[in-house]
């Protein structure tokens, strides 16, 4: 039969079922009259023909079956039936719908915030046309800046080019203060360029006009939508807000402030392009590749430069999310992936016992003639409404999810961006379908069996029902014992010696305006004087580690491609300041920061430094190494002057100390940061350093002063985000896992009311059946420890990387998660096990 | 003959009925006392099945029904093979003489 005829037949059911009746009367007829003619009398006749054709139910529905369009129809009846049954108890329903949608939210939330930290490309349209133009270095590597001459030269190459500033001079200013943020300066095609979204207002048109970052707006000015159209002040002057970009917009990733207009080429500059549309994004990559190559070797001539091997394209990317949150982030995964199927446990369990219930119902269905495929529908019909009630409610909790997610560290890149996407939501569907069928499939299978009146004493279902829950417990007790070592990870963390004492000491940003230089050491002077100051000093970066690195090498020996180290400028008294230990050697002092550039400059490092480069020996016999740094044109040669003691710090604060130089704050351009040390409240602290810094020289401002404890309070983020979730998973899934084994537990109870009742009138006592039904939550929990020792043994070696200081066997954490679902299983059987001594036994026999 | 052991056999049969039987077309009565009649009384199908059967080869495509009248001017639904179930016939019989040559020889040896 064709497609149109089925439908057309799908559509006349009515006249399709009065077709079939007319089938079978016309072949009763005939029957009957044949018998007539060989003798017998009507009445006998016709009871004949019955009796041979058989129940007429059970054949109209066996016809019913074999016709596929009568079939589909059946389908959707049972599905309306099936969301009837469910809507007829509505406490099930509940239980089932919010189990499922806490796994599929879960599971959605955890899925977005992969695809987008690390599977995404670039957030823009078209992200494969996007190329950036670099500098190769002679010896290999490439340089991001791209210098005055081959930028001029670029305008002539055919392409469509913009311009990316770095101007970490001009500051911007926030409430009358200095801020760290850096200022972006952008050509005004620059945007439209990448294609960005806004959150609000538009993109910048004209010079002089103001894009903000998402973060940039919630943090410093509220998320106030009045904030269009105002003016910000930067260090330069004054720019005007136009728009704020959307969540995940900005570009470079974590810059906050982009002002149109032209570059400066001293600070630095990016070239960014799109390839036209005109061809492949290969053709087109190849062909500017080329043109690109030939102006840098042009350029080249005219202006030699020995570092300088040429011009490059290169495709644009995102950048890489860390080696270590990628392990976080597939730990989380399957910590989701452990919730969900203990809520489809939980849910096909429930099911499995309600199904207990139905028995009788089914029963009798089938004896009025619904086959075994019927029945096995009409219960996978039930999952499939718990799948779509449970998906949609699960699609909701993970857009909450993802909202409370831009609370999370924002060193994670992209991690704010991470939204309900199409591709989430094809995956929510998915996940809901297989939750759904899983959950409907076990019961449906037992319980369409049922034959006759006589599957009420079956046991089977009760011993499915003691496997899904001995899995729950399982996974339960993995995720409690994953949860918790990270949350003692993060605790012992917090407590370990740090290295030094940042708890009194203050950072302040202090900014000259432009094309002034700011008198660091008069300023130092005048700082120290103030009232209540123990001990103050400056650095080039507020970060501890430093964002930046240098491949430095003792001197007199070849470079090695060994990991570059991370470096912070400094001036005197730092060490004392941040009460950093001096092991060997000498802090640096004023004198220092003059001799600098001059003579072989005099550098700090730490014994982790010292270890590396010299193995074995001791920090004394460091003092007075030379080391050559590739810093300005031809690298200058430093001298060890003193051994720090080793600091711990982001981004990496469960790793054994890294290596660490500590170069004197030669030249300071017009920013740095004050570090106070003082035991006084920093709001007396500041108007001392109001007045010093105003006495220094009128034109210099303040930033706004921070604990610098706070700092290293940000570098604890992730991994207090980590043990966070990770936790709130656990919790989750104890939560999930006492609510399925009461459930389950109280269920059988009832089934066994009977039984209990005949013990009980037969003489047993209130204790032994309360330790009957204890016996079998003890048993169900002994299956689940071991089986849960296992899963958790093999699972937290994938964890170790994540954990400080603290074996993945550590014997407080397994024992506290055993503890804790020892007592969960206990209280969830506490209740049926009451309610079964509780059993009237004359009442339970009269039952039925 | 089962309900199902034999359900290919019984498809076997309406199949070749419906071949041989007329151009019009057969109704189920029809089919069943063709059966009966031809095999004299050995085989004899199940009316029960007989519909349930037929419904379902019509969903497979391989026979076509249509409303007509009987000689006695009764309402009746006439079945008759598709091209498809011709090609089906062919395969199921082959299949089934295949079978019982097989077990044929079994027997004899």
């Amino acid at each position: 039969m064709n497609f149109p005829r089925r439908w057309f037949r799908l559509m006349r059911r009515r006249r399709h079922e009065r077709d079939l009746a007319a089938e079978l009367e016309t072949h009763l007829a005939m029957r009957a009259e044949a018998n007539q003619s060989a003798g017998m009398d009507a009445g006998s006749a016709r009871r004949d023909a019955e009796r041979r054709l058989g129940s007429d139910l059970a054949l109209r529905e066996r016809m019913r079956a074999a016709d596929l369009p009568l079939w589909c129809e059946d389908l959707f009846r049972d599905i309306a039936h099936a969301g009837r049954a469910l809507r007829r108890s509505p406490g099930f329903s509940v239980v089932a719908v919010l189990t499922l949608a806490l796994g599929i939210g879960g599971a959605v939330a955890m899925f977005s915030v992969v695809r987008a930290v690390l599977w995404n490309t670039l957030p823009f349209p078209d992200p494969g046309r996007l190329v950036a133009v670099e500098e190769s270095v002679a010896h290999g590597g490439s340089f991001v800046n791209v210098e005055a001459p081959f930028l001029e030269s670029l305008r002539s190459v055919p392409g469509h080019f913009e311009l990316l500033g770095w101007s970490h001079d001009p500051a911007v200013y926030v409430n009358g203060f200095a801020t760290d943020v850096s200022l972006q300066v952008a050509s005004p095609g620059f945007f439209p360029l990448l294609g960005a979204r806004t959150e609000l207002g538009r993109l910048c048109r004209a010079p002089g006009e103001v894009l903000i970052s998402d973060r940039f707006w919630r943090l410093h000015m509220g998320g106030d939508r009045a904030v269009m159209g105002a003016s910000l002040r930067l260090g330069g002057g004054v720019g005007t807000i136009v728009g704020v970009l959307a969540p995940g917009q900005a570009y470079p990733e974590g810059a906050d402030v982009w002002l149109a207009g032209s570059p400066d080429m001293a600070d630095g500059t990016r070239i960014i392009g799109r390839l036209g549309s005109g061809e492949t994004p290969a053709a087109g990559f190849a062909r500017l590749s080329a043109a690109v190559q030939v102006v840098g070797q042009r350029v080249l001539r005219q202006h030699p430069n020995p570092d300088v091997a040429g011009l490059k394209l290169l495709r644009l990317r995102p950048r890489l999310a860390q080696s270590r949150d990628q392990t976080a982030l597939g730990i989380l995964f399957a910590a989701v992936g452990c919730l969900l199927l203990i809520a489809c446990g939980n849910t096909a369990n429930l099911l499995l016992a309600r199904g207990l219930d139905r028995q009788r119902e089914l029963a009798v269905r089938r004896a009025l003639g619904a086959g075994r495929l019927r029945l096995l529908r009409l219960l996978l019909a039930e999952g499939v409404w718990l799948a779509l009630l449970g998906g949609a409610a699960g699609c909701g909790l993970a857009w909450l999810l993802l909202k409370l997610a831009r609370f999370g560290p924002q060193d994670i890149p992209r991690l704010q961006a991470a939204q309900i996407s199409p591709v989430a939501l094809g995956f929510a569907a998915a996940v809901a379908a297989c939750a759904g069928l899983a959950c409907a499939c076990a019961p449906a299978l037992r319980f369409s069996r049922a034959t006759g009146l006589a599957g009420e004493s079956s046991t089977r279902p009760q011993r499915l029902g003691g496997i899904l829950l001995t899995l729950e417990t399982a996974l339960t007790l993995t995720l409690l014992i994953g949860g918790l070592l990270l949350l003692r990870t993060f605790n012992r963390l917090w407590s370990a010696p740090l290295g030094y004492d940042l708890q009194p000491v203050t950072a302040v940003f202090v900014v000259a305006p432009a094309g002034q230089a700011l008198p660091a050491a008069a300023l130092l002077d005048r700082v120290r004087a103030v009232p209540g100051i123990v001990a103050a000093s400056y650095a080039d970066n507020l970060s501890l580690s430093g964002t930046n690195s240098l491949y430095l090498h003792p001197a007199g020996v070849a470079p090695d491609f060994a990991p570059p180290v991370p470096y912070v400028q400094i001036g005197p008294g730092y060490a004392a300041t941040l009460a950093i230990p001096l092991l060997a050697g000498r802090a640096l002092a004023e004198s220092d920061m003059q001799s600098a550039r001059q003579a072989i400059q005099p550098v700090l490092i730490n014994a982790a430094l010292v270890q590396r480069f010299w193995p074995g020996s001791s920090n004394a016999a460091a003092v007075g190494k030379r080391l050559q740094i590739p810093m300005g044109a031809r690298g200058y040669e430093a001298e060890v002057a003193g051994v720090l003691n080793n600091t711990r710090d982001s981004p990496s604060l469960s790793d054994p100390a890294l290596p660490r130089i500590y170069l004197p704050l030669a030249q300071v351009r017009r920013r740095l940061i004050l570090l106070l040390r003082s035991p006084l409240p920093r709001a007396t602290l500041l108007a001392g350093v109001r007045s010093a810094v105003a006495a220094t020289s009128p034109r210099l401002s303040l930033g706004e002063p921070t604990a610098l404890s706070t700092v290293m309070a940000g570098d604890m983020g992730p991994p207090r985000f980590r043990a966070l979730l990770l936790d709130v998973f656990a919790a989750l899934a104890l939560f999930l896992a006492l609510v399925g084994i009461y459930s389950a537990l109280a269920y059988r109870v009832r089934q066994r009311r009977r039984e209990i009742g005949v013990r009980m009138a037969l003489g047993a006592d209130r204790r032994a059946v309360q330790a009957m039904i204890f016996r079998q939550s003890i048993v169900l929990l002994a299956g689940g420890v071991i089986t849960g020792s296992l899963l958790a043994a093999l699972a937290t070696r994938w964890l170790t990387s994540l954990l400080f200081d603290i074996s993945p066997f550590d014997p407080a954490s397994w024992l506290a998660a055993t503890s804790a679902l020892t007592l969960a299983v206990l209280l969830a059987s506490y209740l049926p096990a009451r309610r079964a001594t509780q059993v009237d036994p004359a009442q339970a026999l009269r039952r039925d | 003959m089962g309900t199902d052991s034999l359900q290919g056999a019984l498809d076997l049969l309406v199949l070749h009925t419906l071949q041989r039987g007329p151009k019009e077309g057969m109704h189920g009565f029809g089919i069943a006392e063709h059966i009966h009649q031809v095999s004299s009384d050995l085989l004899r199908v199940e009316e029960g099945s007989l519909y349930p059967a037929l419904h379902r080869m019509e969903t497979a495509g391989w026979i076509a029904a249509r409303w007509g009248a009987t000689e006695n001017r009764r309402r009746a639904r006439y079945y008759r093979l598709t091209a498809a179930g011709r090609r089906q016939l062919d395969a199921q019989r082959a299949g089934w003489q295949q079978t019982t040559a097989a077990v044929a020889a079994f027997l004899n040896a």
